[in-house]
């Protein structure tokens, strides 16, 4: 069956204002304990790396993204939304700035139809801290 | 875990994914790891910033050279920088950005007289969460208490125990030492001078806390070394010394320094890097070991 043997994986997006306007990023600066909102692309790694968009409705999706740490009192994880249901291959998170975001790395569990995968993606955010003097 | 010893057993159940760091931290030093010692910043310099970006990468390191469309991939950077990272770790012999470590030390009797003078092996150290003495199975036998542990010599991978108290004077001490604050170590030794598996320490080790609070030092030694490997590959490209051309009885020849294009840069470089890497580890390391075994 078609889809069972793909590797997802995802692209950071930039300036998104709708499904036609965006720009693909390397990464994304936040500033630590500021809300802040990023977008992203699902694509499938064995198929070109073209965007993924779900045969299956938003209801039948979920995406969490971890945020992790070395101490377990510090990661947390937060659900992407869907930004337009014209489009199911960009999603977005929403930080609200009460939590540290302490690594760049992400990793993304998508729920489609029941079905887990599981990927995530290398230095993506990064979090300016408004202590830079020391560390 | 039918296969697995009770020591494997005891690992898994202590360190799995739910480790709270911050509830069992006994010791540490300060609110900041670099500088070492610093009490507060004033934050007018600054010194700590997210790991490089590619394009911090080029403009630090590589401006100026002309880079072939496949390391204009912003994908090809990373995985150099990645590289770099995981380089400078080995180099430097501690972690880049901070990890969760488990050490069993061993009893030197001359070191336990000198308050229980422990080198950790991953430095600099900046969270202690547990100070036992351990059996062989990974059991506990006794945890030193985090009031008597020194943090101050963290950042070299040292930890004393030195049971002093804050107050002087009362009857169960003797000039600020508690009299029975270490007869239990030395009760299970009997006459031994060395037993070479003894303190078992838990701790986090790493130069940063996190990959967004890196000494910019060390990220300036992370694109040196990611900029080394690249100029390397750039300059194996460049494989013609000298052109000829002629026609017609007009010609033009000119020579170029071929595969040595970058040579004088990444000398630079490597320069640097022993410069860099030298100071690093005088920061957070040891460049020399001694014992008295």
């Amino acid at each position: 069956m078609k889809g069972l043997n793909m590797r997802l994986s995802a692209r950071i997006i930039r300036n998104y204002v709708n499904n036609n306007s965006f720009q693909y990023a390397d990464n994304i600066n936040i500033r630590a304990k500021e809300p802040a909102t990023f977008w992203f692309q699902l694509i499938d790694l064995d198929n070109s790396s073209l965007r993924y968009i779900s045969a299956f409705t938003p209801s039948q999706l979920a995406i969490s993204v971890k945020f992790k740490s070395v101490d377990y009192h510090n990661e947390f994880s937060l659900p992407a939304v869907i930004a337009s249901t014209d489009d199911k291959s960009i999603w977005y998170i929403q930080l609200d700035g009460t939590k540290d975001v302490n690594s760049g790395n992400l990793f993304f569990n998508f729920v489609e139809n029941g079905i887990s995968r599981n990927f995530y993606l290398l230095d993506v955010l990064k979090v300016e801290q408004m202590e830079v003097g020391a560390c | 875990m039918g296969n697995q010893s009770q020591y494997e057993e005891y690992e898994i159940n202590e360190l799995n994914d739910n480790y709270d760091i911050g509830e069992n931290t006994i010791r540490e030093w300060g609110l900041h790891g670099y500088p070492v010692h610093l009490a507060k910043s004033s934050n007018l310099f600054k010194r700590v910033e997210p790991l490089i970006t590619p394009a911090q990468l080029i403009s630090r390191f590589l401006l100026g050279i002309p880079l072939p469309d496949a390391y204009k991939s912003d994908d090809v950077l990373k995985d150099r920088i990645n590289i770099a990272a995981n380089e400078f770790e080995m180099l430097i012999k501690t972690p880049l950005v901070a990890e969760l470590y488990r050490d069993k030390l061993p009893y030197d009797a001359a070191l336990y007289r000198s308050f229980i003078h422990l080198n950790a092996q991953h430095k600099p150290i900046q969270r202690l969460l547990s100070l036992q003495i351990s059996s062989a199975d990974g059991q506990s036998l006794y945890t030193v208490p985090g009031i008597w542990i020194e943090p101050a010599n963290f950042h070299r991978g040292l930890i004393n125990v030195i049971p002093l108290l804050s107050t002087f004077g009362s009857t169960a001490q003797t000039g600020g030492i508690i009299q029975s604050a270490g007869l239990i170590f030395l009760a299970t030794l009997g006459q031994l001078t060395f037993c070479p598996s003894f303190f078992q320490i838990t701790y986090t080790s790493g130069v940063a806390r996190n990959e967004n609070n890196i000494p910019l030092i060390c990220n300036s030694l992370v694109g040196t070394l990611a900029a080394i490997d690249i100029l390397s590959n750039l300059a194996s490209l460049n494989v013609a010394t000298s052109v000829s051309i002629s026609q017609d009885g007009i010609s033009q020849a000119s020579s170029g320094p071929g595969t040595q294009i970058y040579k004088t840069r990444m000398d630079e470089l490597i320069q640097k890097r022993e410069k860099y890497s030298a100071e690093i580890r005088q920061v957070f390391s040891n460049k020399y070991f001694m014992g008295n075994i």
